[in-house]
């Protein structure tokens, strides 16, 4: 579904060139669950954002449901993969409804008002419908989630890039959305690719866990040696170490 | 506190640059472009042709724009302000004999401003929603919204011609002129050199009025910028811990200068001195197409101006920050 | 589509006018806790009427002349007093909300929206438009703002019209810095990122999801700049470059009153209280304004 290879991106020029990603390569299956773990700035959230078409200084190849992406994507290839953003406070626009939040997508596709769609794609989150007049400070975070979630799923994407979706979320209400993930995912044969510096959600989340680390790919984990605990890579343990003692 | 960056510096030195020559520019081509006839205005509407023509070839304007452009800016360069067209004094003489008047003015109403308005700020802020807060809001509010020329009317007619408590016109009463020695051109510092207290006294009387009327603008934003700081400055931690046993004036007024230039950058324009009794004189003199001097006192304005502008650094963004902070530093 | 009338969240103007309805009321609830703020309003409401129905509410005529009656002081029949020519100064102010509304209306209504998209584009665009839009403000703002509208006056006459041409002129800057700082947050936000991944087009992105992020603080600064607006406007006509005689502008008004300024007060001093309620009262709703649709501003 996913085919990257020699991904590279770099910000800034001459003496300022900072090179975030290094030459990374990796493949998702359709219906396949990626995590990608790492700390804050080793570059996980920049391939995300470059998979999503919002960074646009890589290098390499990125291949989409078997389909070459460039820099620019045409609206065809946007809607192949679709992003959910860390903080549902800052990812949906605080003065449209909910109902203009959803049918924006239509819309800025030039697919009709889009209106007649916005209660099933609250439905299909788990909201009332009565929430499409809302304004989205008058949501909890976890319904905010649940929106941006909705959003994501508007084009009906294949593909479903998570960047920290239950970061900044209270503990009770991260298991509801990350349920609700992984129902979506069973129902819609999805591909997912998750990133987190939460070991826990990636052990409940994923197929196959890849750890970053100042730009590369460090090791690739299956969740049963995570949740086993039976990781040799070094760096690996002392972040598995970190996270769980 | 941000690092001394030269780069930065010569980077704004540039621009400064760039934007004095488009300002000049543009009141250039105002000048020349108005459909005022400094010609005629000089030698009188019925002069002969042959007077007029000399007269225009005198003054340069035969010559074509660009032309007359390079000799503007190139004499500007030299320090020469050129001649007042209808006065026949070079402009710098004019700028020059004002200038001390101005300056005494200046200084005296940005001192009264802040002797004022720091305090006031500082006390609202630390009596935060008390009576003395709403009472300092009001005066400064009030001081945002009074119309400076009439307020300078109501204090001649109250002090001068109702109370007879202050000078009039004047820097001082007439039979007073010229008996002190011209050493700074501050007639207040003169006075004093000479020892002659009776000119100080009445030069003080004359420039009380005029000093505290521009002062009490300047003032109303001081009080609603001493109070933002202050107020902010105070939920920091550090104040707050520090307040258990000391007074706070030394903590929070590291932040202050830089916005205080700000501020008197914005009001010297208000302290343009002009002999008393000639406020709107203004209008006669473009209307009448004196324009060089015009020029000049613009482009002055316009020093001034950036100058508060790089000692108040990073203005953009000390603008919007400000916006969101409260306190309104920009210019009217 | 024909069952878009049936679905949650789509309505006529019936549901447009109750959404409208509560946030009024809300607002007025927010507002009444603000007794300051009020008082501006109240001001504001009243001036807006008086400007309407002046000639109704004026007992005189603004500029028939009344020489017997020239310089009378202010009494029962004439509250303000009199000018040179016997006009009475109340109807006269009455008469000068008039000029005063229509040149604030006027120089907002430009200013507003040409700062509002300077800066907007500024601030969304970036790079080279971003410093040449910029440099462009910086010389604006640079201009202090009586200097253009005196070369105005002279190259196009002394009017009503040249004095609004000539704030406007220099009263966009500050607006389109505001906006543009306001755009360059907005801009980097993930809901713009968001857009971005739906293929929403630039023009959409500035106008829809950028542009109604700043209109809140420009229109508190707008309200704001009402208040200086007057006093320039009033600056203009004081120097006789706005409405001319015998049109009642206020500043005029004091500058014609300063020939007798020493022996008949009023006649300078009158028009004063009436600039100084009207800026007074803008700042008032300017600053309320800015607590009630600034979320994050605490009063300060």
């Amino acid at each position: 579904m996913i085919e990257v290879e020699n991904l590279e991106v770099a910000f800034g020029k001459g003496d300022d060139r900072k090179q975030v990603v290094k030459s990374v390569s990796f493949k998702v299956a359709k219906g396949e669950t990626l995590g990608i773990v790492g700390e804050s700035g080793c570059g996980k959230s920049t391939v995300l954002r470059s998979l999503a078409g919002l960074d646009r200084h890589w290098t390499g190849r990125i291949a989409l449901a078997g389909q070459d992406v460039a820099k620019e994507r045409t609206k065809q290839q946007f809607e192949l993969a679709q992003m959910v953003f860390q903080d549902p406070y800052g990812s949906i626009h605080p003065r449209h409804r909910i109902e203009r939040v959803l049918a924006e997508l239509l819309r800025a596709m030039q697919r009709g008002e889009g209106w007649d769609r916005v209660v099933p794609a609250l439905e299909r989150v788990g909201l009332p419908a009565a929430f499409a007049e809302r304004f989205p400070h008058e949501l909890s975070g976890g319904q905010r989630q649940r929106v941006a979630i909705a959003r994501a799923l508007m084009l009906a994407p294949q593909i479903l890039l998570l960047d920290e979706p239950t970061s900044a979320l209270d503990v009770s209400v991260q298991a509801e959305v990350l349920n609700l993930l992984s129902d979506l995912r069973e129902e819609q044969q999805l591909t997912y690719v998750l990133v987190s510096h939460d070991l826990s959600v990636i052990a409940h989340m994923c197929d196959r866990v890849l750890v970053m680390k100042e730009g590369v790919f460090v090791d690739e984990l299956t969740p049963e040696a995570f949740r086993g605990g039976e990781i040799t890579q070094a760096y690996s343990k002392t972040l598995f170490e970190a996270s769980f003692l | 506190m941000k690092e001394f960056n030269f780069k930065e510096l010569g980077q704004r030195f540039v621009q400064l640059l760039v934007s004095l020559f488009i300002l000049l520019l543009v009141t250039f081509v105002i000048g020349r472009v108005l459909p005022t006839d400094p010609v005629g205005a000089i030698v009188g509407e019925l002069a002969d042709p042959a007077a007029f023509e000399a007269m225009r070839q005198r003054l340069g304007l035969d010559l074509p724009l660009y032309q007359q452009f390079w000799i503007y800016v190139t004499s500007l360069l030299h320090g020469d302000m050129g001649t007042a067209i209808l006065t026949g004094n070079p402009v710098t003489q004019d700028l020059a004999s004002a200038f001390p008047a101005t300056l005494e003015l200046a200084t005296l109403a940005v001192i009264i401003s802040t002797v004022v308005g720091v305090p006031l700020g500082m006390a609202a802020a630390l009596y935060r929603d008390t009576l003395i807060d709403q009472i300092a809001r009001v005066i400064s509010l009030v001081g945002h919204s009074i119309p400076v020329f009439w307020f300078g009317i109501v204090g001649l007619v109250i002090f001068y011609a109702g109370l007879s408590r202050v000078g009039g016109p004047g820097r001082v009463d007439i039979y007073l002129e010229g008996l002190v020695e011209p050493r700074t051109g501050l007639l207040l510092v003169d006075s004093l050199l000479a020892g002659d207290m009776e000119v100080f006294w009445n030069a003080v009387s004359h420039i009380i009025l005029p000093a505290c009327i521009p002062a009490y603008s300047a003032m109303a934003y001081i009080t609603r910028m001493t109070r933002s700081f202050t107020l902010e400055q105070l939920n920091q931690d550090y104040v707050t811990a520090a307040r258990q046993g000391r007074v706070l004036g030394g903590h929070c007024h590291r932040a202050y200068p830089a916005q205080y230039f700000g501020a008197a950058g914005d009001h010297s324009r208000h302290f343009l001195w002009q002999p008393a009794g000639r406020r709107g004189g203004h209008r006669d003199r473009v209307l009448s197409a004196r324009y060089r001097p015009i020029h000049d006192q613009c482009a002055d304005d316009w020093r001034h101006e950036c100058r508060a502008r790089l000692d108040a650094d990073h203005w953009p963004d000390l603008h919007a920050a400000q916006f969101r902070g409260g306190p309104r530093l920009c210019l009217p | 589509m024909s069952n878009v009338e049936t679905l949650p969240g789509r309505g006529g103007f019936g549901r447009l006018f109750g959404r409208m309805a509560t946030t009024v009321r809300l607002s007025l609830s927010k507002l009444s806790r603000e007794p300051l703020g009020m008082v501006g309003f109240i001001v504001l409401a009243v001036l807006v009427i008086v400007a309407i129905f002046a000639p109704w509410i004026a007992p005189y005529s603004p500029t028939a002349q009344n020489l017997p009656q020239a310089l009378q002081a202010p009494s029962w029949a004439h509250w303000a007093g009199t000018d040179e020519f016997g006009r009475d100064i109340l109807s006269r102010l009455i008469h000068g909300t008039r000029i005063t509304i229509q040149t604030v209306l006027a120089v907002t209504l430009i200013v507003g929206p040409v700062g509002l998209i300077v800066g907007v584009v500024a601030g969304f665009v970036g790079g080279r438009t971003d410093a040449i839009l910029m440099r462009a403000t910086d010389i604006v703002l640079s201009f202090p703002s009586l200097i253009p509208a005196l070369a105005f006056a002279a190259a196009m006459g002394a009017g009503l019209q040249t004095a609004i041409i000539a704030i406007s002129l220099t009263g966009w800057p500050p607006i389109a810095r505001l906006a543009r700082a306001e755009a360059l947050v907005v801009r980097n936000t993930d809901y713009v990122a968001a857009a971005r991944l739906y293929g929403a087009s630039p023009l959409r992105i500035l106008f829809l999801y950028i542009a109604p992020m700043c209109i809140p603080s420009v229109v508190v600064r707008l309200t704001l700049n009402m208040a200086g607006i007057i006093l320039t406007a009033a600056a203009l006509g004081f120097l006789g470059l706005g409405a001319q005689p015998p049109a009642p502008e206020w500043g005029a008004m004091i500058s014609n009153g300063r020939k007798f300024m020493l022996d008949y007060w009023w006649v300078a001093v009158m028009p004063g209280p009436a600039i100084l309620i009207t800026s007074l009262a803008f700042n008032l709703v300017g600053d309320a304004l800015r607590d009630l649709l600034d979320p994050r501003h605490v009063r300060s």
